[in-house]
């Protein structure tokens, strides 16, 4: 059937309008391939698969007892964040910090629990995390592991951890200190600004809450 | 600590400044000016924890802050932290820290610092902590460092624990 023929055919007045309904037809057809593509690429099935290029599944020891699974994250938004108990100055602040938010952000009616990893496996001890952790709010869980899962998970976060052996023979850390949102899909949500005051900050934790594909 | 005990700290301190370095040293002493040394609460477990000071050298001559004691901590080093492009990166400074004459060095969270290393016991908010600062000419000073909240960004208890000597 050649229906531009047939329009051509009846259309009394050609010009501006029909080349407008060509322009709008085509607009359209790119439109469909735009959509079409991505809801090709989109991911079928139930399992959130990581759609982003930061962060990934980690099974890890839980300040709170037994193994922390990230599956059972799913569905939820929550923050990860890396640091180490020997660490005097930017940890304990962060934690601290962060534990303030996340409760101001509780009593509002919010519940986004943040996870931090040690990169210290060695010396960070599922006891001493245990121990360490109970300071700060209880929001924030502890996780440790094996050297060779810290060191897939930091892979995996691009998280840095170098060491600066120190004149007694010790060594510190220097890390990565961003704390990352992950919104309930596990897709990375980008940074979490302490430094911006509460107030904003919890405009991000409320935009984390209702952001995701589900949404 | 009130407001009204720390001018009587203060003091304290710059007597000790005073007898503590006796002989030679006596004259440069003299002339370090030292705010209220603080560290903050330390979560349990904790094995390190950081000290912090304003030094004044109100004098004619350089000096230099090469170290301390800490009497919670087995050790003390100086060490430096910075931000860079997210990443928190942390050196010694063997060679400690410089205070020129007419300069103020302030060791603080996020710069500069005294890292108490091989802590003994946890560092409770309120609580004070004996220990000394080490100069290259003006010798140990006894100090009393003062524990702040966990995440505190200065001393807590009024803002009287700086004094300016001219």
């Amino acid at each position: 059937m050649d229906i531009p023929g047939t329009i051509m055919g009846t259309e009394p007045r050609p010009g501006p309008k029909r080349s407008g309904l060509l322009v709008i037809g085509l607009f359209a057809l790119a439109l469909a391939g735009i959509v079409g593509t991505t809801v090709a690429l989109l991911p079928r099935g139930g399992k959130p698969p990581a759609v982003s290029v930061v962060g990934g599944p980690f099974r890890l020891h839980s300040s709170k007892g037994g193994v922390l699974d990230s599956a059972t994250l799913r569905g939820r938004p929550h923050l990860v964040f890396f640091g180490f108990t020997q660490c005097p100055n930017v940890c304990p602040t962060t934690l601290a910090d962060l534990g303030n938010l996340l409760d101001e952000y509780g009593k509002q009616g919010g519940d986004i629990r943040a996870y931090y990893i040690t990169l210290d496996p060695e010396r960070d001890t599922p006891g001493l995390m245990r121990e360490y952790m109970a300071a700060f709010s209880d929001r924030l869980t502890g996780l440790t592991g094996t050297p060779e899962e810290i060191a897939e998970v930091a892979r995996a976060y691009r998280a840095t951890a170098r060491r600066v052996p120190l004149p007694g023979g010790d060594y510190t850390l220097e890390h990565t200190l961003m704390v990352y949102m992950f919104d309930r899909d596990g897709g990375f949500a980008g940074p979490l600004d302490l430094d911006a005051g509460h107030a904003l900050a919890l405009k991000q934790l409320r935009r984390l809450a209702s952001a995701g594909r589900d949404s | 600590m009130t407001p009204r005990t720390l001018p009587a700290l203060a003091s304290a301190v710059v007597l000790a400044l005073v007898l503590g370095a006796a002989g030679p040293a006596l004259a440069q002493a003299d002339t370090l000016k030292l705010g209220q040394p603080w560290s903050r609460a330390t979560p349990g477990g904790a094995k390190v924890a950081a000290g912090y000071v304003t030094i004044t050298n109100a004098g004619p001559t350089p000096d230099r802050l090469t170290g301390g004691s800490f009497d919670r901590a087995g050790r003390v080093e100086l060490h430096t932290m910075s931000t860079e492009g997210g990443v928190m990166k942390m050196a010694p400074l063997p060679n400690g820290v410089e205070v020129r004459p007419g300069e103020t060095v302030t060791l603080s969270p996020g710069g500069n610092h005294l890292m108490f290393m091989d802590l003994k016991a946890p560092l409770k908010q309120g609580e004070t902590v004996k220990g000394t600062l080490s100069f290259e000419k003006a010798g140990t000073i006894p100090v009393e460092f003062t524990v702040s909240g966990i995440a505190s960004k200065a001393p807590e208890g009024g803002h009287s624990g700086h004094h300016h000597g001219h």
